[in-house]
């Protein structure tokens, strides 16, 4: 059975209280009232999203108006070398780099919005195990939705093809 | 790894630093770089051949195999 997406089901939810709400009181406008507060961490969501000093509330449970998908690819570059290469894959990419932290290996990378979407914010990571191995952690976040349509997914599908391909040299 | 990139001593054999080698063949440092550590998936003849053109050698004196043990 399929897992059922938590954001999804709160903003579910939350249209069921409504319609309920409305039902009971039969004033369909106060009801409206139960979406002010998914709608104000929206707001704040869509003034935040370009800085990475954000990071952990973007991707903090707590947040639970934001769908996240997070995923990790191994590397045997070295995490500095490797740091330099994930931004040239994104500079070649249909990803726009926002914001990066030299220091700590991260960068913040958005997708463009359109019709269908506001545009998903992409963390990433870079992460030294060991002297060997360096591992690259991709968080993808929606902005605006609680449920991603997948498009986290094809976010990471999207993002593991370009770093494979930019190996080939 | 069995397939090693000798670009270090090649560079070295002709006293070249890795910038100017990227500025001669056009591929970034950072490619470069992760060629010259062995770290990269494949090669193209294309790199191969603006590589072994700019630092005047052939295909062997860049890569090597190495038996793995």
């Amino acid at each position: 059975m399929k897992k059922i997406n938590p954001p999804f089901l709160l903003s579910l939810i939350l249209y069921l209280i409504y319609k309920l709400v409305s039902h009971l009181t039969g004033e369909p406008i106060f009801s409206l009232s139960i979406f002010i507060i998914p709608i104000t961490f929206l707001i704040v969501n869509l003034i935040l999203r370009k800085r990475i000093q954000f990071k952990s509330w973007f991707l903090s449970k707590l947040n639970i108006f934001l769908d996240k998908e997070e995923s990790v690819i191994t590397s045997g570059i070295p995490p500095d070398l490797l740091y330099e290469k994930v931004l040239l894959v994104i500079d070649e990419s249909k990803f726009k780099l926002i914001d990066s932290i030299t220091e700590k290996f991260q960068i913040l990378t958005s997708t463009s919005p359109n019709f269908w979407t506001w545009g998903e914010n992409i963390y990433v990571e870079i992460i030294e195990k060991n002297n060997t191995i360096s591992e690259i952690k991709i968080t993808s976040v929606t902005i605006f939705g609680s449920y991603s349509w997948n498009r986290n997914k094809k976010n990471h599908q999207h993002f593991c093809k370009l770093f494979e391909q930019s190996l080939t040299i | 790894m069995a397939i090693v990139v000798n670009l270090d001593v090649m560079l070295a054999k002709r006293k070249l630093q890795l910038k100017e080698l990227s500025e001669m063949v056009g591929i970034s440092v950072v490619n470069l770089s992760i060629l010259k550590k062995s770290k990269g998936k494949a090669i193209r003849f294309t790199t191969l051949n603006s590589i072994c053109l700019a630092l005047d050698c052939q295909p062997g004196d860049i890569l090597e195999y190495i038996k793995d043990e």
